[in-house]
């Protein structure tokens, strides 16, 4: 069996970290190492803790993505999963750009939001289906 | 879920041991497009050098008929990822990656959404940025276009332009003429103030 995925939880929220918290306890594939609840806090932990994932929320006391900047820049290994109110494209594009590996609106159903967790943490890069959908329709407009 | 493998190696047999998956193989894209028009999949795996024409001419085709498709890779190289990406692909992977992440792409793509595997991570976020629709007033331009008019913003002339991008300066020419109309503007120096205006540079492409 593969080790578990190391996962850091950084939201200035206390009610959101103890939801994260319930929806991360029953997955046996993956362990909640750590939270922070500010941009300082999750690079710091990040540092010391070194997570496979960290989920980032994107309005933090700091910046969440400029939280994600700077732990991406030190471990380009790490998966960050933004975590936001809504999900408009620019909000999106600005956490890809800034080195997300994924994007859950807070509406998002957990499986979801637990499915891009693993994502994140081993590499990948998704875009939720909501948000695809926008995207896909301005394509086909704009070929 | 049913799945259409559209593989003419074998490569992608392993990844489709999952009991939820109906799965129909085919090995050139003749057979996949009959396949997918009389029994349309829920989602299409493509291997990239498929016979006949390769399998992303395949992809295209299928996105036509509506059924997305999740572009199998023979390289990690980023153009090839972008360029399946814009025949239509909803999700890329290497096909090196191994079967646990091919199934990852099956279950995100057949969930909606838009998935890249190790490596797929920059093409995918520079084909989100030509399709986003935050752009302003260059929404309508192509990326090569922002291209051509971010280095004419900052100055260049059409054979710099040209030398820099490595195309022809007819092209460039062509380029400058279509953002032009694009825009609506009276002529390239027009653009260049606009694009400057909007502080579209080359380093923020």
């Amino acid at each position: 069996v593969a080790r578990a995925l190391r996962v850091l939880v950084a939201d200035d929220h206390p009610v959101v970290r103890g939801g994260l918290r319930a929806m991360l306890e029953p997955e046996p594939d993956l362990e909640l190492v750590g939270e922070a609840d500010s941009a300082d806090a999750a690079v710091r932990a990040a540092e010391r803790l070194r997570p496979d994932a960290v989920v980032m929320d994107v309005r933090m006391p700091g910046g969440g993505l400029h939280a994600t900047r700077r732990i991406v820049a030190a471990r380009p290994r790490t998966g960050v999963l933004v975590l936001a109110l809504d999900d408009d494209d620019p909000v999106v594009l600005a956490a890809l750009r800034a080195g997300a590996r994924g994007f859950a609106a807070k509406s998002a159903d957990p499986a979801e939001v637990l499915r891009a967790i693993r994502a994140a943490a081993v590499g990948d890069t998704v875009v939720t289906a909501a948000v695809a959908e926008r995207l896909l329709a301005h394509a086909a407009r704009a070929v | 879920v049913r799945v259409l493998i559209a593989d003419h190696t074998g490569v992608l047999a392993p990844a489709l041991g999952d009991p939820d998956r109906v799965i129909e193989r085919v090995a050139d894209d003749r057979r996949a497009l009959a396949a997918a028009r009389a029994r349309p999949p829920a989602l299409a795996v493509v291997h990239q050098g498929l016979p006949a024409l390769g399998g992303l001419a395949l992809v295209a085709r299928l996105r036509e008929l509506r059924i997305p498709a999740v572009a199998g890779l023979e390289s990690r190289d980023p153009a090839g990822a972008a360029a399946a990406l814009r025949a239509g692909a909803r999700g890329v992977v290497a096909l090196d990656a191994g079967p646990a992440a091919l199934s990852r792409a099956i279950e995100a793509v057949a969930a909606g959404q838009l998935f890249a595997g190790p490596g797929g991570r920059e093409a995918l976020i520079a084909l989100l940025d030509v399709w986003s629709p935050t752009a302003g007033p260059f929404e309508d331009l192509s990326r090569r276009e922002r291209e051509v008019l971010a280095r004419l913003a900052q100055g260049d002339a059409t054979e710099r332009i040209a030398r820099r991008l490595g195309l022809a300066p007819k092209t460039v020419r062509n380029h400058l003429a279509r953002i032009t109309g694009k825009l609506g503007v009276q002529d390239r120096t027009q653009s260049a103030r606009l694009a400057r205006t909007a502080g579209l540079l080359a380093g923020a492409l």
